[in-house]
């Protein structure tokens, strides 16, 4: 009976995963950001604190539409050095805090190769980003906070478990914008390395 | 179910959102917080003057013990002497305030508390974060029914100012030169020596040579 079980299972997954019409997919990935342009004045380092969330819905079995979202932690404490003004000198330990909360619509366009575990795809989404900016001297905080358009291009691949399985790995290269000017930083640009799980749903 | 679904979704980004911030005040110790904060030489040739006083007691500025009291505690004693030794480092010699000093140091404690109220306009509000500010690790800020913030913010600072007591032209004083201190555990007796040396360390022109 098992056995049957797993036959029919096994088969029917396996029309499924040629065939995505109609399918919601659901990727969750953590994201290493790496601060790039005017934002490396500030925060040069990468940061591990980051994740991505996305919903797609499946118009074709090429073609999908969805949402993204995500969260990532900018962070960077430098030495202590003078920072001269117009009317004063001050020394400080200078910190940055910079949060990024991406809400976007996204477009993709999915390469099916049947029989294989490897599904590439090439995206675009563009939306809104809340940023929070914080410049901190010791522990006096400059602060910028707001809602910032961004668009984000994306490549990537997903890896299946297995041929019949709905769901794998989830591997993809981003290059995030949003359009946020405060002090230094003119907008804030970062690419982003992310793994995760991803899993298909039927309706 | 889609309700919760959504519900779940943001509340586990906004837990591991929280978690995953490096919190700024968290990572600074004690004397990182410190800010020296200087006026600038402003043109000003602090090799034409040769003695100063410096008054046996600092002013304190404070709203909750009262206002332009004077104190001679161990702190004030501590922070004295280390102004003290540093102006003489720099080439100056002490003198009473009788004997015609050419300029005079005051030395202030700020210790001031208040109590803020702000509306809260919702979770996009920009001066306090996303959310609920205990999620946010500010677990003291309070709620009140009609959707007003109460918070407490100390102001904490040392000031020290530098008057000419030489060219007393005018019906004024001049001050040549002001410096503050801020920051976490400035009023802690070790503390005196390391904020004199670091404030004065970005002041290198007062000087007589």
């Amino acid at each position: 009976m098992k056995k049957i079980f797993f036959f029919i299972t096994a088969t029917s997954f396996g029309v499924i995963a040629a065939a995505q019409q109609g399918l919601t997919k659901i990727s969750v990935q953590q994201s290493t950001h790496l601060p790039l342009g005017s934002v490396r004045a500030s925060v040069d380092k990468p940061t591990f604190r980051g994740f991505i969330a996305d919903y797609s819905y499946f118009l074709t079995n090429q073609f999908s539409i969805g949402l993204t979202g995500g969260y990532n932690d900018l962070y960077t404490k430098k030495d202590r050095k003078t920072y001269v003004f117009d009317d004063v000198d001050v020394s400080a330990v200078k910190s940055y805090s910079i949060q990024t909360i991406p809400m976007m619509l996204k477009g993709s366009y999915n390469q099916i190769k049947e029989g294989s575990l490897f599904q590439h795809y090439v995206g675009i989404a563009a939306g809104a980003s809340l940023i929070n900016y914080q410049e901190w001297y010791g522990t006096l905080v400059d602060e910028k906070s707001g809602l910032r358009f961004s668009v984000m291009p994306e490549i990537g691949t997903r890896i299946a478990f297995n041929k019949y399985s709905l769901a794998g790995a989830d591997l993809s290269l981003r290059y995030h914008y949003t359009a946020f000017k405060y002090n230094d930083v003119n907008n804030l640009q970062t690419v982003s390395l992310n793994l995760g799980i991803f899993f298909f749903n039927r309706n | 179910m889609k309700r919760l679904i959504f519900l779940s979704t943001v509340l586990t980004i906004i837990f591991v959102a929280n978690a995953c911030r490096k919190d700024p005040m968290n990572n600074l110790s004690a004397e990182e917080s410190w800010v020296y904060i200087s006026s600038g030489q402003n043109g000003i040739t602090f090799s034409n003057f040769q003695t100063f006083t410096l008054p046996d007691s600092i002013i304190l500025v404070s709203n909750r013990q009262g206002s332009n009291n004077y104190e001679t505690n161990a702190l004030a004693q501590v922070m004295i002497a280390e102004v003290k030794k540093t102006i003489q480092s720099r080439g100056y010699s002490i003198t009473g305030k009788d004997n015609n000093p050419d300029i005079g140091i005051s030395i202030a404690r700020i210790d001031n508390s208040y109590t803020n109220v702000a509306a809260f306009n919702g979770w996009w509000d920009p001066y306090y974060g996303y959310w609920d500010p205990t999620f946010w690790g500010y677990p003291g800020f309070g709620w009140a029914p009609t959707q007003f913030v109460f918070y407490n913010t100390t102001e904490s600072a040392w000031a020290i100012d530098i008057i000419d007591l030489k060219n007393t032209s005018s019906n004024s004083l001049r001050i040549l030169w002001s410096g503050t201190i801020r920051g976490e555990q400035i009023f802690n007796n070790q503390a005196p020596p390391l904020l004199v040396k670091g404030l004065f360390d970005i002041a290198p022109y007062i000087s007589r040579n």
